[in-house]
């Protein structure tokens, strides 16, 4: 009968068995953590970047509007002739808000029924925070809002 | 103490019957089967498990719709952390399983394990042979590049010209007469779906069947010594999969993979080829009219699968006089020939 | 082999495994590297403003309602050769050049080929736009047209 090995010889036993337990969980170990780095995403810082979002003209006097762009959702208002830029993206929990002037309020969330002023604060409903605000330029006829942007990971 | 005690508690709650455990790990294996010619059956089997592991990592950020699907690729590739990695290994596994596979038949081949009554198990792991030439060419057609679309185009009107089944299969893998959105997501969902599930069901009844029958014995080997399972023959299955896995990391860092220009359903590139294990069919059906390299081919993967039988037959036929080992042997190195012929047009 | 060497064996080679490991770590970071710089440089062509005066153009000759938001196609035209749907225009940069584009724009597609030969004839065509667009229109039209690439942002979530 070929048996490996008699019992005796326990030390080199116990510290085969240490190399191994050792090796083994450091290479478990670097498997893991390329796992994870795998598995959570690229996340490229973001920049502000100005993007020309309407012309002058197409907001009326006391006028409002929301603007889908790919880099971002933009709600513009002509409060008594300054233009003001906000994020419209509700603080609550994420949805794009409307234009829907009301008495105390301009701004209204279809989701839970927030609804911000003038000044992107909040008047009524559940939103915890104002609308971001963001900076305005306007040239040429043109408006420009200087909107957060993340780049995508890997440019075409 | 206290480790009794949670010995006890599990024990009381997972009631497996000590004997399970030990008739494995105490087993007892004939001697033969300590060259490394023995390992190729359990590296294919750990080549798979490669596969589902990085293949299932590759589904978090694969997109099979194909306006989306290369671009998803490009990201893997070169954007996502450590996507070079995950796909490359992704990539070489499934080379060498292929390999692995190979040389494992060739070894059961050879020492005529598939013997009586163990006929079924050949036939299943020729099976498996096939299912894996199966996630070969689903999994190419998912790459989206040029070369990717192509091969995917021409393979699959191939099977088309089968007489009878050849248009119906052709719709089945296609969903529908030509290459549409759908065909993508039939093939990815093969890829992922179908055929990891028959292959792992096959690869139990595989096992299963060893594990009943036990190891084949070797002719002419007289030995009676044994050695156990259990840690001798473990490990030495560990170190086999380690030197595996190290080679293909270390291939991949010295060459990570990289990408073909996006499909173009328009523009046939000047030359397509299959993948290497396609090779020899691809050679064959050039030499010969396509309704005879169809059928002979057809006949060729049936009597592969029912080898076993043609085997024992022709030794009836003609004892001692190891027909189907020559013939065995001249239907491989015919194939190895076209193999060649082809990598080296 | 006995089996305290076996135990060897593969505790070296796990050491091998996880030195290996390390460099990929740093491979990956020097890949990715690259992938960071062209970032930047992406991100000054992407605000270009001609890009954006000709998103403007495509939106107000109303190319989106047959060839989709940026181009992404999907409308459906029954029996065209394009697939049965209106193409995308994702490949415009690989398939035309300047001049051929802007050819294509001016004469429009007036008959689009049938999938199916016996079948109905497909009932959305192209208008020709010469007249309608001309000068820096077309140019900025063009500009944003060979701009397109496939990307998260072409297609709107709900079609998923």
């Amino acid at each position: 009968m070929a048996k490996d090995e008699p019992r005796k010889g326990g030390r080199r036993d116990f510290l085969a068995n240490l190399a191994l337990g050792i090796a083994g969980l450091l290479s478990v170990g670097g498997f893991a953590s390329r796992l994870f780095g795998f598995l959570y995403p690229v996340v490229p810082p973001e920049q502000l970047v100005e993007v020309p979002v309407a012309t002058r003209n197409q907001i009326p006097p006391n006028g409002g509007m929301v603007v889908n762009l790919p880099t971002g959702h933009v709600a513009i208002v002509d409060a008594g002739g300054e233009l003001r830029a906000f994020s419209a993206v509700c603080t609550h929990l994420g949805c794009i808000i409307k234009w829907q002037p009301a008495a105390r309020s301009v701004w209204f969330c279809p989701c839970h029924k927030g609804t911000y002023d003038l000044d992107g604060h909040v008047v009524s409903g559940p939103p915890p925070r104002p609308l971001k605000r963001y900076e305005v330029a306007i040239r040429e006829g043109k408006v420009y809002v200087k909107i957060p942007y993340r780049p995508p990971v890997l440019p075409a | 103490m206290k480790a009794m005690g949670l010995q006890r508690w599990l024990s009381e709650r997972l009631p497996i019957p000590p004997h399970w455990l030990e008739k494995p790990l105490k087993e007892e294996l004939p001697v033969h089967l300590k060259t490394w010619v023995w390992a190729f059956g359990g590296t294919p089997l750990f080549f798979f498990v490669l596969q589902v592991a990085t293949g299932i990592l590759l589904t978090f950020y694969y997109v099979p719709y194909p306006p989306h699907a290369y671009e998803s690729v490009r990201q893997i590739t070169f954007g996502i952390r450590f996507g070079w990695f995950i796909r490359g290994i992704h990539q070489a596994a499934s080379q060498l399983m292929f390999v692995a596979v190979l040389l494992h038949m060739i070894r059961v081949f050879a020492t005529r394990a598939y013997r009586g009554p163990r006929e079924l198990t050949w036939v299943f792991g020729a099976s498996l042979f096939l299912l894996t030439l199966g996630f070969a060419f689903t999994g190419y057609s998912l790459v989206y590049d040029q070369l990717s679309y192509w091969a995917t185009t021409v393979g699959t009107n191939m099977i088309a010209e089968l007489p009878l089944i050849g248009k119906p299969m052709l719709y089945l893998l296609r969903g529908g007469p030509d290459v549409n959105p759908n065909t993508l997501s039939r093939l990815y969902n093969f890829h992922i779906g179908v055929i990891p599930t028959l292959f792992v069901l096959l690869v139990g009844m595989h096992i299963l069947l060893i594990r009943l029958h036990g190891v084949a014995p070797l002719e002419g080997d007289a030995r009676k010594e044994t050695y156990r399972f259990f840690p001798d023959h473990a490990l030495r299955e560990i170190a086999v999969g380690l030197v595996a896995l190290l080679a293909i990391v270390v291939y991949v860092i010295l060459h990570p993979p990289g990408l073909g220009e996006r499909a173009d359903p328009n523009l046939t590139p000047p030359h397509i080829r299959p993948e290497w294990y396609f090779f020899p069919s691809y050679r064959w059906l050039k030499m010969v009219p396509l309704q005879v390299g169809l059928w002979t081919s057809v006949a060729f993967v049936t009597s592969m699968l029912l080898w076993p039988w043609i085997d024992a037959a022709l030794e009836r036929l003609a004892p001692g006089r190891k027909l189907g080992m020559m013939i065995g042997v001249a239907g491989w190195v015919f194939t190895l020939i076209l193999l060649v012929w082809e990598a080296m047009s | 082999m006995t089996v305290t060497a076996q135990k060897y064996l593969v505790a070296s080679l796990s050491l091998a495994l996880f030195a290996a490991l390390i460099a990929v770590g740093g491979v990956d970071a020097q890949r990715r590297a690259q992938a960071a710089k062209s970032r930047q440089v992406a991100l000054a062509g992407a605000l270009n403003p001609q890009l954006e005066r000709g998103r403007i153009v495509f939106t107000k000759y109303s190319c989106n309602a047959c060839h989709g938001t940026g181009g992404s196609g999907g409308i459906k035209n029954l029996n065209a050769q394009t697939g049965g749907e209106i193409n995308g225009l994702m490949q415009v940069s690989e398939t035309y050049t300047q001049q051929e584009l802007i050819e294509r724009i001016r004469n429009g597609v007036p008959n689009v080929d049938k999938a199916d030969p016996t079948g109905p004839d497909p009932p959305l065509r192209m208008p020709a736009f010469k007249g309608l667009i001309g000068g820096q229109e077309m140019d900025d039209l063009a500009a944003y047209l060979f701009s397109l690439r496939p990307s998260e942002n072409s297609r709107p979530p709900e079609s998923w």
